[in-house]
């Protein structure tokens, strides 16, 4: 397990290399230069000249390139060209709304589609069945926003039982440990603040959900399918075992194989999800400091991100296929 | 009276029928086979008698209280007019295919309970302590992520209500009950760790680890190399010599057979076409199908290059039991009497099911 674990972590480093890399060449291929953006349009070609030699842009690629990687691995991503901030204390600010909005999401859609995907898979062909698979259908195509304004409009402006916007109703007395509202609720005893930033994250994380929750509703069902016609689930029956038993140890520890992998990826892919459903309930995570660096072309803003949100993916996926190790005993034996 | 009398056991799969009226008996302490070609349903007999089949609409019990594989593939079965249509062959290992669960009629009496009639918790209860099975293929048949010393204990656990130090204990003396060393070790492994032989030796465990009344063995040396199938044959003889457990063969494998069993059912689509004490088959074969299982085994005594005689046709040519006997399209001393109706099973020591019995003989 050691050595497997070695392993993965030297995979990782070698991605992070190469996406550095890939990101470089991107900001150097990229129209204009940064002396356009901080000159005005009437400078010099000497001041141009005195300003990329103070940038280091005379230096040879390669330099540059070792520049800005050391700058990487520090977090120092420069300064956000439209706030002024450094791109790293932006980020840190707006990341744990981001974090908890996607695990939130993400507790929905284990929580609810690995049951449901189970049951669909032993009531096959049932009403049950078919309500699972052709709502996970629509799960996977009604648009993220579109449905986060669905719901927003629905159960927050017409029916008023959720809030709106925001993370925490205004003037709630918030002291901040982790920057996860809900936890951090939690940690200080304001169980208080803990339910306002439950309720404030219902109609979001739902929303980033539906296309988690839908995919994992189909995986498990098939995976569920499968595992039951296995022999070693015959053996179990054979054995006279409580169907508790049959349905924990030996259908879902072996079905929870191919779940655990998709997991790993829809959980990086939630981010993106979180893009949209945040500016929909202006819920200030990295989603709107991102749209807004888009249309900025902010691009140190944009490359701290797409860094960070790289390094959460390789991360995730660590877990993941560490994970796989712990479920499945041929992995961590193999290695 | 036998420890198990299997009568009449019908099984259909929707419109095809697996078996077709099968009844034999086994005898506690005594090893009855149970011989046939892929197809001939002795496998589907012998998960029926588990109560391993994935019950049809018609005998489905109670909702959330029945087989696993029962719940995920709960789509319609038959109705009872499937029982008498065509014999059709059923997949090897018969029994689990999707989307299709099984009618089962007849009897099975175990020691003065009808197990086919049981609720399936009641059956639950006595699957893997009274009557207990071991499967085919040992890696398929043991649960990939799970020690196998759990797999063990889990069944000590359910039926003797050992748990801990105790069941593992127990769990290790099992092993070495059936061959493996150093077992203390070996019930941390996984399956993937073994070799084919222990796999299925894990799978003996398991199966004894109860003391059951009644052992079934589906075709428990196919998957194993010729060495150690014969070190699986002699643990499973030391276990029915020392404990009196009735074991039942089930194979295809006459050589299995003739070393094994004290008494034989040769089944043939769906139907035991002849039955006997073993030697006194191998001596007298009486149904021609009996007779062409025979003659196709290899034999050393024969000249080297004298081709094997194969029983021409196959499973899947046949008429329905009810118009004739099924083996008459195979048959080489066919005549109009087979096709004329019904064949009974004449004789009772020494039975079988073939009208031109005197001309074979």
């Amino acid at each position: 397990m050691l050595r497997y674990t070695v392993k993965r972590l030297l995979q990782l480093a070698v991605a992070l290399l190469g996406l550095s890399l890939l990101l470089f060449a991107w900001f150097k291929a990229l129209p204009g230069g940064p002396e356009n953006r901080l000159l005005p349009e009437n400078a010099t070609d000497q001041q141009r000249e005195a300003l990329r030699a103070a940038l280091g842009l005379d230096e040879p690629v390669w330099v540059q390139y070792g520049d800005f990687l050391g700058r990487v691995v520090r977090f120092d991503f420069g300064s956000s060209l439209s706030s002024g901030r450094p791109v790293a204390t932006e980020l840190a600010d707006r990341l744990p709304a981001t974090i908890e909005l996607s695990l939130a999401a993400m507790i929905i859609a284990v929580g609810v589609g690995i049951p449901l995907g189970y049951l669909a898979a032993r009531r096959r062909g049932t009403w049950l069945d078919f309500t699972a698979v052709s709502g996970s259908l629509l799960g996977t195509c009604i648009p993220i926003f579109f449905l986060a304004a669905m719901l927003k409009v629905v159960f927050a402006q017409e029916l008023g039982w959720l809030p709106t916007t925001f993370r925490l109703s205004a003037g709630a007395d918030y002291t901040e440990v982790t920057g996860l509202r809900v936890l951090d609720g939690l940690i200080t005893g304001e169980f208080d603040i803990a339910w306002d930033a439950v309720l404030h994250l219902v109609l979001p994380a739902i929303a980033l959900s539906s296309i988690p929750l839908a995919v994992i509703v189909r995986i498990t069902r098939a995976s569920v399918l499968d595992v039951v016609g296995e022999d070693y689930v015959r053996t179990a029956d054979a054995k006279g075992l409580k169907p508790s038993v049959i349905r924990g140890r030996h259908v879902m520890r072996n079905a929870m194989l191919p779940i655990a992998t998709i997991i790993g990826l829809l959980l990086g892919s939630l981010f993106a999800g979180a893009v949209l459903t945040e500016s929909v309930f202006s819920f200030g995570g990295i989603g709107s400091f991102v749209y807004q660096a888009t249309t900025e072309r902010d691009y140190p803003a944009l490359m701290g991100f797409i860094l960070v949100i790289a390094m959460f993916y390789v991360a995730i996926n660590l877990i993941v296929d560490l994970s796989y190790g712990l479920l499945d005993p041929r992995v961590r034996v193999r290695s | 009276m036998a420890l198990l009398e299997v009568e009449d056991l019908r099984v259909a799969f929707g419109a095809s029928t697996a078996v077709d009226g099968v009844s034999f008996a086994v005898e506690q302490g005594k090893i009855v086979g149970l011989v046939g070609e892929s197809g001939c349903g002795k496998s589907v007999t012998s998960l029926a008698v588990m109560g391993l089949l994935p019950r049809g609409r018609a005998a489905k019990g109670r909702k959330g209280d029945q087989p696993v594989q029962a719940a995920a593939e709960e789509v319609a079965g038959g109705s009872v007019k499937a029982a008498v249509a065509a014999p059709q062959a059923v997949p090897a290992g018969g029994g689990r295919r999707r989307g299709g669960g099984a009618d089962v009629s007849g009897r099975a009496v175990f020691d003065g309970t009808d197990l086919l009639s049981l609720p399936p918790a009641a059956m639950r209860r006595r699957r893997g302590k009274d009557l207990a099975m071991v499967f085919q293929d040992p890696l398929s048949s043991l649960n990939p992520v799970v020690p196998i010393g759990r797999q063990i204990t889990e069944v000590l656990e359910r039926h003797r209500g050992l748990k801990g130090d105790k069941a593992n204990k127990e769990a290790a003396s099992l092993l070495d009950r059936v061959g493996i060393p150093d077992p203390v070790r070996r019930l941390k492994e996984y399956p993937h760790q073994l070799s084919g032989g222990m796999r299925q030796r894990v799978l003996i465990a398991i199966a004894v680890a109860c003391a059951p009344r009644l052992l079934i063995a589906d075709e428990p040396t196919t998957a194993l190399d010729v060495t150690i199938q014969a070190q699986i044959l002699e643990l499973l003889k030391d276990l029915v010599d020392h404990e009196g457990t009735a074991l039942l063969m089930i194979t295809h494998d006459l050589g299995v057979v003739a070393g094994m069993c004290d008494e034989v059912n040769v089944l043939y689509s769906g139907r035991v076409v002849e039955s006997a004490p073993v030697r006194e088959l191998f001596a007298r074969p009486t149904h021609p199908y009996t007779v062409g299982l025979l003659g196709s085994i290899p034999r050393l005594d024969l000249p080297l290059h004298e081709p094997l005689t194969p029983i021409r046709g196959s499973i899947a040519d046949v008429i329905r039991w009810k118009d004739g006997c099924a083996f008459a399209p195979r048959c080489d001393r066919v005549a109009d009497a087979c096709v004329a109706g019904e064949p009974a099973l004449v004789g009772s020591a020494h039975a079988h099911r073939c009208v031109m019995a005197e001309e074979v003989a």
